[in-house]
């Protein structure tokens, strides 16, 4: 249903005969084998690996929380073997220290002097499995790493290579173990994205097929660091009509006046919903965004970034589906 | 897990207690409503429930025990019982009705309790037109809905904060605003009764200040600081100079040496009426409430409402007491003399001098009697010691305790117009001609289409019988005293240094008071007849009930409808783009189609939709909807096309969208 639908749109945008500079044909068809061999790995879940890719695409770094088992590793693993690109994963425990993330300065005998050992975040993709388990002087490590882009150890400043890209997987806050991320540190992430258990048929596959890790270790890379960057090149050039900017002004607003919303979107997340539907847009084949494609991220994006009202009795609400709510309460101009 | 356990026991807890903003809410509807009564109670018993309402929206109010709140209801009940010996009637029905609102709010635990105290609050705030109907009252009600509405709207959101309380208050405008249509054909055109259906019960109107069909001094004085309207007169002919503008009320001929009162016979009908022929000034007068009975008119009336009696000594006086606003037309004969002769008992009233008290004002007449002898020329003399003595015309003067003739003639020479009317009939009488104080008003001001009598020109002047052919004449010694009183008004005599008549706050008032004269002749005044005659400007004569209620129907089926398309389509403004609004009317006729794509639904959603309800239809909507979501979202980027060239595309692509033909379900 979906690919269906996904195949006519391109048909859709692409009669244009106007349309001249658009990035290679060849480019974004292996974008979308990209896609479908995620999806091969990661069973039942195409709208999140789709999010995955957008949130990859526009820069921005993504948060899977979902119950243990569902495949949130898997795709963390997946994407990385698929783009090809330079990989590192991070097993988040009570115990890790933040040098066990970002590196350490280590005596060398033979030069008498302190040398850099690179930690696991020096690398394109960064797998931070199960982040809440950490302290939270680990977590921000990690996050500010995020942020800026580089880390600063022994008071020098050390570049991260580029693209890079942060996955982090979490359990729901509510199991046992687990530190809560700060919502500052939330606004770190552009989306986030939950799995939720296979169809049916999925998970039927999933019984029949062979192992994962097999299909891992069998898949080969089909982008790369500079196929990536020139994806990423185009996204910042995918237009936005003014019509559609009023839109995204639109739901922010909404946020910050809905009647069970403590703290709306920040401006920041208007600038992060505009960028994530720009990818959106350029995974469809589009040199401009649609109303749907600010849809489709919204909720993603969203969801982490709510503050809900307190209710009196206790009842926490679903950021989501307030987030949905707005979704569903705004007009599309 | 724990999720699920707090999900399910959600509606039990919102049952339990309410939100603590729904109970400010309800709880300031409440007070809004009765506030208005309250001034009007005992004033304990207001103190009382004004605490009762601050005391449950305290943080650490606990719901009384049963007992106490039926006792409470009891105590209410009680009071009322006592304070009006009864239970019956407009004042204690309404006070019964404030005392039981507010004392609900013991049982106000549920959104149920909740929504039964802002309908109940409804009902009060409609009682409060049983005692006033001025176009304040209207505005009050209006406010009170507003806010009523407002709380219902908080008590169905479960609750709101204080940053929502202007969204809230737009939302409750948004839903009064389209019901006054509705509300304006209603009263215009429910059919209404000749008939009231019910009585309001005179004398409970307190506090209404006027004539009061007696006189002793200082009445008429008080009424000088009372600056409210008495009646407004609207000439149709032309209109009589300032110092003939003595409106003619209670008629006073009995004297006991300290009150003036009318006379026995004052239940006695005219005995010659002015002929309608000679009657040449018309004019229509609109009355206050003043709870007696007197129509004002011009000396002396010809034609006036069929309700009211002329009496003996031309007094015009209605059947029932004037307890709402009353119009009535009224044509005069001011060249009417009343020189039927009088003899026995009237005669005898009319000379009537209480003993042991004027002892030298009788001499002073007597005096007069032997000098002069004929009546015009001891009249002449009267006026002329008015006017020659040192005689002061002023609001504070002196208290007259023991003897209030002898000493306002010879010792004080000071007082309000009653004073010199009083003394002047005494003298009269004391020199063997008749005599009569007759009260009223006298001038008033122009106020652009009609003139406004008010309180404050209240006046008394006498009448004395003087021969068979001139017959009862109007003598106002006032006039020789102070001839400004009757030419500019009662201002312009007395000093008032008070702030309170500043010119620009009289200016107010007058404006104010055209307001309500407005008010007085539209609203009120509505009734049986006038509605009959509603259609009269459209060539229809007189409408019948019927016909009032079918028009009714149609108006309100009409008006709803328009209402209904409000609120449907009036968010749905023009846009500027052509394309835009054939694209929105497209939408429309998909909803109309039963297609019914959701307002924020995308372009491409709606394709989805309309592919998927018709999948023959593919083609033609996908060209169309791909050139629209071209047009609208791709636009600028450097593949648009140039101005004319757009402007000409846009053009087509609304035509093609307005062209677009809904495909059919097959």
């Amino acid at each position: 249903m979906h690919t269906e639908s996904h195949s006519r749109l391109s048909a859709v945008a692409l009669d244009d005969s106007a349309a001249t500079d658009q990035p290679a044909k060849a480019l974004l068809d292996e974008l979308g084998q990209a896609i479908a061999q995620v999806n091969r790995i990661v069973l039942g879940h195409p709208e999140p690996v789709r999010l995955a890719f957008c949130g990859l695409l526009a820069g921005g770094h993504v948060l899977v929380e979902d119950l243990p088992g569902v495949g949130k590793t898997t795709l963390a693993n997946a994407l990385a073997s698929t783009l090809g690109l330079d990989f590192h994963r991070i097993q988040f425990t009570s115990d890790l220290l933040p040098a066990d993330v970002v590196g350490v300065s280590v005596y060398s005998q033979t030069n008498e002097r302190f040398a850099f050992q690179p930690g696991p975040i020096f690398s394109q993709i960064v797998l931070a499995d199960e982040i809440n388990r950490a302290p939270p002087r680990t977590q921000s490590a990690l996050l500010e790493a995020m942020a800026e882009e580089h880390v600063t150890v022994d008071g020098q400043q050390r570049e991260l290579p580029s693209p890079f890209f942060v996955i982090a997987t979490q359990n729901p806050v509510d199991l046992a173990g687990t530190w809560l991320l700060p919502d500052s540190q939330l606004d770190r992430f552009l989306l986030k994205i939950t799995l939720g258990y296979p169809s049916a048929q999925a998970e039927r596959m999933l019984l029949e097929q062979p192992d994962r890790q097999t299909l891992l270790n069998n898949s080969t890379p089909i982008l790369n660091t500079d196929k990536l960057q020139l994806l990423i090149a185009h996204v910042n050039q995918v237009h936005v009509s003014s019509a559609l900017l009023d839109y995204i002004q639109a739901l922010i607003a909404a946020s910050r006046q809905h009647a069970q919303i403590h703290v709306g979107l920040s401006p920041r997340a208007g600038l992060a919903l505009l960028r994530a539907s720009r990818a959106h847009a350029l995974l469809n084949h589009r040199q401009h965004v649609i109303p749907e494609d600010v849809q489709m991220m919204f909720v993603a994006l969203a969801g982490h970034r709510l503050k809900v009202i307190e209710q009196t009795d206790h009842q926490a609400l679903d950021p989501s589906g307030i987030a949905q709510d707005i979704l569903n309460t705004t007009a599309v101009p | 897990m724990a999720e699920l356990n707090t999900s399910l026991a959600r509606p039990t807890a919102r049952q339990r207690c309410l939100d603590r903003a729904i109970v400010l809410w309800v709880m300031a509807t409440a007070l809004f409503a009765i506030l208005p009564h309250l001034t009007r109670m005992p004033i304990l018993l207001a103190i009382a429930l004004a605490s009762i309402c601050l005391l449950r929206i305290s943080r650490w109010y606990r719901n009384p025990h049963w007992l106490l709140r039926t006792a409470t209801v009891l105590c209410a009940v009680g009071i009322i019982f006592w304070l009006h010996n009864g239970l019956w009637g407009r004042l204690p029905g309404s006070q019964l009705l404030c005392c039981m609102l507010i004392l609900k709010s013991f049982e106000l635990n549920r959104s149920r309790d909740a929504m039964l105290m802002v309908s109940l609050s409804f009902f009060v705030v409609a009682t409060w037109f049983l005692f006033s109907q001025s176009p304040l009252t209207f505005v009050y009600l209006m406010a009170a809905t507003w806010l009523g509405l407002t709380s219902m709207i908080v008590i169905n959101r479960d609750g709101c904060r204080p940053t929502e309380i202007r969204s809230l208050l737009i939302q409750g405008a948004r839903l009064v605003i389209p019901a006054i249509p509705l509300a304006l054909a209603m009263f215009f055109l429910f059919p209404r009764l000749s008939v009231p259906l019910w009585g309001i019960q005179g004398g409970e109107l307190e506090g209404v200040t006027g004539l009061s069909g007696s006189m002793s001094p200082g009445d008429i004085s008080n009424l000088f600081i009372d600056d409210g309207p008495a009646f407004r007169v609207t000439f149709t002919g032309s209109k009589p100079p300032r110092d003939e503008l003595y409106w003619r009320g209670p008629v006073l001929s009995r004297f006991d040496g300290k009150r003036w009162s009318q006379s026995v016979y004052s239940s006695v009908a005219a005995r010659n009426k002015p002929s309608r022929e000679a009657a040449d000034i018309s004019y229509e007068v609109e009355l206050e409430p003043h709870r007696r009975h007197w129509l004002f008119a011009l000396d002396y009336p010809a034609i006036y409402p069929s309700d009211s009696r002329l009496s003996i000594d031309y007094q015009l006086r209605n059947v029932r007491p004037i307890s709402n606003v009353k119009r009535y037309s009224i044509s005069s004969d001011l060249d009417f003399r009343d020189n039927r002769p009088i003899n026995g008992t009237l005669l005898n009233e009319s000379l009537y001098l209480p003993s042991g008290i004027g002892q030298r004002a009788r001499e002073l007449a007597s005096n007069w009697q032997a000098e002069y002898g004929a009546a015009e020329t001891i009249v002449a003399q009267a006026l002329r010691y008015f006017r020659d003595n040192p005689f002061f015309y002023r609001l504070d003067s002196l208290p007259l305790l023991a003897d209030p003739i002898d000493e306002f003639l010879f010792d004080s020479r000071a007082g309000y117009c009653e004073h010199y009317a009083g003394a002047f009939t005494f003298l009269m009488r004391a020199a063997g001609i008749p005599a009569r104080v007759v009260t009223g008003y006298q001038g008033g001001i122009d106020n652009g289409e009609y003139l406004l009598v008010r309180q404050s020109d209240a006046h008394a002047w006498a009448e004395i019988w003087l021969d068979d052919e001139q017959g009862w004449s109007r003598v106002d010694p006032t006039a020789w005293v102070a001839p400004d009183r009757v030419q500019q008004g009662s201002r312009a005599v007395v000093d008032v240094p008070n702030w309170l008549h500043a010119p620009w706050l009289v200016d107010v008032r007058n404006q104010a008071d055209k307001l309500r004269h407005w008010w007085n002749k539209n609203i009120v005044s509505f009734n049986a007849n006038r509605q009959s005659r509603l259609l009269q400007p459209l060539g229809i004569e007189r409408v019948d009930q019927r016909q009032l209620l079918l028009l009714l129907i149609v108006l309100s089926v009409v008006i709803s409808l328009v209402i209904f398309w409000w609120y449907r389509f009036a968010g749905r403004s023009r846009h500027a783009d052509p394309v835009v609004n054939a694209y929105r009317h497209l939408i429309r006729r998909l909803q109309q189609a039963g297609i019914d794509p959701p307002h924020h639904a995308g372009p491409q959603t709606v394709m989805r939709k309309v592919i998927s309800y018709c999948p023959d239809s593919r083609v033609q909507t996908e060209r169309l909807f791909g050139r629209y979501i071209r047009y609208r979202y791709a636009h600028g980027s450097e593949h648009s096309l140039d101005a004319e060239t757009r402007q000409l595309k846009a053009k087509q692509l609304a035509d093609q969208l307005r062209a677009f033909r809904i495909p059919r379900r097959k």
